[in-house]
């Protein structure tokens, strides 16, 4: 490449000389040939010359017709274009650092849009992995799963896997890894080979708890076994059983999951050794997820009406399948869960960032426009003396491409920059969930793509101007002046550009109001001055007796400790990612199908934990020590439940319910009724749930709360170290504050107002730049004007007036464009915020004082230069 | 010497021509071109080259570097195998028009 470019700029060279050479040859053949015929030695040179007219149009000409030499021709250019930018210093930073913040901003947004949309996993063909969802699920039941397995013609391979939490003991201590549980024929479907070792296959996935068999990931395998490359063959114990590494998976690879990260891939056979209760043959409970590499050919189509059949089969042959539908869904989000949401979510952003650059690119395009009128001169002055207008407006070009490409590079560096940070924060999660956004070579395209487009766009607006330039009347100095037109084409630029920042501003407000919103939603409890940790006794080999024990010896020693108001303990909390459900009914229920079912969240807690969590007991009474596993069950329904399955009435207390965790026609009685709350997500609508003692429904897995006014970090340290006084092999998880662990919940929230919040100060910095830019050239163009009507007498409000008022009804009359267009999107915003609504009169009103603000800030350089004209200097000066 | 300015178009064909009759520098060419009209057409010496350049790059034309008669670096224009041949057609087809050209200026108004 820069071969060819070096030679043809040698060889231009050459045809340059060779040009000069010839024609100056021309003239002295033609000279000499005059003498010869009687002119006078001294005149014949002046003749000569005269006669062949200007060199330098005849050889700009013969250059044309030689054809276009680009690389040349472009050196030339960007040369010429360097030049004249390093001429108007402010003007480039200005132009280049409105690109940047364009083309940074789009980057950022691409490479997080490619890391998790576009960005196939590191195996052969992905897009061939397809998801079995059930009702849009992708949870199914094991023996489902091997129906579907075995009678599908769409599959080459189909498996089905399990995130698992587990202890992974080494000595003394125990750490808790996340990894999954995962049919036999996982590796090969997937097509994945190991760097170390080698993979279970579907012959070592048969029997129950028969293969102890373990494959680390490459992360774990560097970071917990030192990289040990003689790993394979070696023993290592898990939830207090022995597995065997087989091998080692290569680097990057995660499964077909796109948030989940495992550290370790366990046959699905281990599942009742490692989770301490075997679904494997349980039709009613649906907890392994299912997963395929569809055949070549297979339309989504074919597979979804193959699995139609399927699922007819199902719901005839087994009892509990009512209802089923089975669909595939491309693989990467919980089945179909996630996609269609976060494919929204990336969509509006993409479209606001877009909005950004649209307005980088307006702003460019008004100051643009703005010095091409200045130039006008030099543009004559070059058309005189024999610059074709082509060749004028490819100049122009170059200068527009040299200061996207130099903006596209900063946008580049910063966006690589914001990318860094993110890349280094980490979720607040016990979870391996990774959010790496890595910068490769999509995203350099499409900077480098972007920043080009935004400069031809940019670029085209002189062209007018230069084709329009006459050389005869440009050099007279009688161009068009600027305020003898009513509206210049920069005027409607700057009017678009303030109403796209008055959009994005609307947009960021409205985030901000739906995250206030979100964070004073009632949650159903009070999460400040909560510590919390978790712990697993069914991943330690604990019995009922030895686990029920234990947790109320920790809640004892909990509660001994100096400060804490009150502790319970509880399988899980709202909020959290661990949230389970199931199936309840009305007392009065004789038909115990699917379709009557009221699908209940579920919460086991112990006697304490209302006051702890401080969850408001609308009646009736809290959980006693009373309520064990010698009386009769009892349960305690949050309001929605009550309404929901008791009627309006609220006379709720001592009525019963029915069903719950595979007991249909169980009966139990309501003893409480408690306030409602979140419980899954903060924007879900009101939900049906139920808490039960969990005295009476035993859990192995469990959180300690302790309720304190000490710091939260030095209670949680000090539940950690009475979990260890009490066994030290237990692996505490997920410790720290309540709040913390609502930054899981507020995640999507979060994201959302950091990249509109983003996005609108980038517009208001845009805004801030073009109104100043426009409004100071406006006072330098007309200094004189200002100077005379001064000296006649004119008031600093008539000057300003004069000066500014354009700009300011093109400021007024984008923030009306703005403010309407932000009312029509109000669709588009609610896929990015929750409860959405630009109708909001705080938002129009928040919206108005900034545009204002912006506007103020933005004149007030100009406008003070304005009022200090002197008015003797003023007129002196020309 | 009053000169006629030659029609648009024609002067590719002037060129062709001129080098057709053997290798030439763009001035000999400007001399040929004035010699075989008899005088009579004259061409824009900056208006040459350029023209020279377009047949170059049409290939109807080859170049090479040669010294003159006074002993200088010259550019010899001679005419290339796809020139004669664009030569020929150019001649005939201006051949035709000119005869059409001349007939139709020669009609007398019909006696009735």
């Amino acid at each position: 490449m820069f071969r060819t470019l070096w030679n043809a700029l040698m060889r231009r060279k050459q045809w340059e000389q060779d040009l000069q050479d010839e024609m100056r040859e021309h003239i002295r053949q033609r000279a000499e040939h005059l003498i010869a015929s009687g002119v006078p030695e001294e005149q014949a040179a002046r003749r000569a010359r005269i006669e062949f007219g200007s060199p330098e149009s005849a050889k700009e000409n013969c250059r044309e017709a030689h054809g276009l030499r680009w690389p040349v021709e472009l050196l030339q250019d960007l040369k010429y274009g360097l030049r004249v930018l390093s001429h108007s210093r402010g003007f480039a930073a200005i132009a280049i650092i409105s690109v940047a913040l364009g083309v940074g901003a789009n980057a950022v947004v691409f490479s997080a849009i490619n890391a998790l949309l576009l960005r196939p996993f590191p195996i052969p063909e992905p897009e061939r992995i397809y998801s079995v969802n059930r009702n849009n699920n992708p949870s199914n039941s094991f023996p489902n799963y091997r129906e579907i397995r075995d009678r599908n013609q769409i599959f080459d391979g189909l498996f089905a896997y399990r995130v698992a939490p587990m202890s992974l003991e080494n000595g003394e201590n125990a750490q808790r890894l996340w990894g999954y549980l995962v049919t036999g024929n996982y590796f090969e479907t997937l097509q994945v080979h190991p760097v170390l070792g080698r993979f279970f296959g579907p012959a070592e996935d048969v029997h129950e708890n028969a293969s102890p068999y373990a494959v680390l990931s490459y992360d774990c395998w560097r970071k917990r076994f030192g990289g040990d490359p003689a790993v394979a063959g070696k023993t290592i114990r898990i939830n207090s059983g022995v597995y065997t590494v087989l091998g080692v998976a290569p680097r990057g690879f995660h499964g077909s999951e796109a948030f989940y990260w495992p550290e370790i891939w366990l046959p699905m056979m281990m599942q009742p050794q490692i989770e301490g209760r075997s679904w494997i043959n349980e039709r009613n409970e649906y907890d392994a997820w299912i997963a395929g590499r569809l055949k070549h050919g297979v339309t989504t189509e074919q597979a979804d009406a193959n699995l139609r059949l399927i699922a007819a089969s199902l719901v005839r042959q087994y009892s509990g399948n009512e209802g089923i539908q089975l669909t595939v869904s491309r693989a990467g989000f919980l089945g179909s869960m996630g996609r269609d949401p976060l494919q929204a979510f990336a969509g509006g952003v993409m479209l606001l960032a877009a909005l950004v650059l649209l307005a980088a690119c307006a702003n460019l395009a008004s100051m643009v426009s703005a010095r091409v009128a200045d130039r006008q001169r030099e543009f004559a002055v070059r058309l005189s003396i024999g610059a074709g207008r082509g060749r004028l407006l490819r100049q122009l070009l170059a200068e527009s491409a040299l200061l996207s490409v130099l903006g596209g590079a900063a946008g580049f560096a910063l966006a690589a920059g914001v990318l860094h940070f993110i890349n280094l924060w980490k979720a607040p999660l016990d979870f391996p969930a990774a959010f790496q956004i890595p910068v490769d070579w999509r995203v350099f395209g499409f900077a480098f793509g972007i920043a080009l487009v935004t400069g031809l766009m940019f670029g085209i607006i002189p062209a007018r101007v230069v084709w329009k330039t006459d050389p005869n009347q440009g050099l007279r100095g009688a161009m068009a002046n600027s305020s003898s037109r009513r509206w210049a084409l920069r005027d409607l630029l700057l009017a678009a550009q303030v109403s796209l920042c008055c959009l994005l501003v609307t947009a960021s407000l409205v985030s901000l109001r739906g995250m206030l919103r979100s964070l004073q939603m009632p949650l159903g409890f009070q999460p400040q001055s909560v510590a919390i940790l978790g712990y697993d006794l069914g991943l330690a080999g604990y019995d009922q007796t030895k686990g029920r024990r234990f947790h109320e010896q920790l809640k004892a020693a909990v509660s001994a400790l100096p400060g804490i108001e009150s502790a319970a303990y509880a399988n899980s909390v709202p909020l959290s990612i661990d949230q389970s459900s199931t199936s309840i009914y009305p007392d009065n229920t004789t038909d115990f199908r699917h379709k009557n079912a009221i699908s209940a969240g579920y919460y086991f807690v112990s006697p304490g934990y209302f006051r702890t969590m401080r969850t408001r007991l609308v009646a009736g009474r809290e959980f006693t020590y009373q309520d064990n596993k010698d009386a009769p069950d009892v349960i305690i329904l949050n309001e929605s439940g009550a309404r929901r399955l008791l009627g309006g009435s609220g006379n709720w207390v001592g009525r019963h319910i029915r069903g719950g965790f595979g007991a249909k026609e169980r009966l139990v009685e309501v003893v409480g009724i408690s306030e409602d709350g979140k419980y899954e997500t903060l924007t879900e609508d009101p939900k049906v749930v139920i808490f039960q003692s969990m005295l009476q429904h035993y859990n192995g897995t469990a959180v300690l709360l302790a309720r304190s006014s000490r710091p939260e970090s030095d209670v949680a340290g000090e539940l950690r170290r009475a979990l260890a006084g009490l066994d030290p092999h237990l692996p505490a998880y997920g410790v720290g504050s309540v709040t913390q662990m609502l930054g899981f919940a507020y995640l999507p929230v979060d994201a959302a107002v950091i990249a509109l919040g983003a996005f609108g100060l980038l517009a208001i910095m845009l805004a801030i730049t073009g109104i100043y830019g426009l409004s100071a050239y406006a006072v330098s163009r007309r200094v004189r004007e200002i100077g005379i009507r001064m000296a006649i007498g004119a008031r600093p409000s008539a000057v300003l007036k004069l000066v500014l008022g354009r700009t300011g009804m093109l400021v007024g009359f984008g923030c009306a464009v703005g403010l309407i267009l932000g009312a029509a999107g109000t669709q588009v915003l609610a896929a990015v915020v929750y409860h959405a609504t630009s109708r909001d009169p705080l938002v129009i009103g928040g919206t108005v004082l900034t545009m204002g603000l912006i506007g103020i800030a933005a004149v007030l350089g100009p406008a003070r230069r304005a009022l200090r004209v002197d008015p003797m200097q003023a007129l002196r000066q020309e | 010497m009053d000169k006629t300015a030659i029609l648009p178009g024609t002067l590719d064909l002037l060129i062709l021509k001129a080098a057709s009759l053997g290798p030439l520098h763009g001035y000999g060419i400007l001399l040929r071109i004035e010699q075989i009209s008899g005088g009579a057409l004259g061409i824009e010496q900056g208006a040459l080259y350029p023209a020279l350049f377009r047949l170059e790059r049409q290939n109807l034309l080859a170049t090479e570097w040669g010294t003159s008669e006074n002993n200088r670096r010259a550019k010899y224009y001679s005419i290339t195998s796809a020139g004669k041949k664009r030569l020929r057609e150019q001649t005939s087809g201006w051949n035709r028009l000119a005869l059409a050209m001349s007939t139709a200026l020669a009609a007398e108004p019909e006696e009735a």
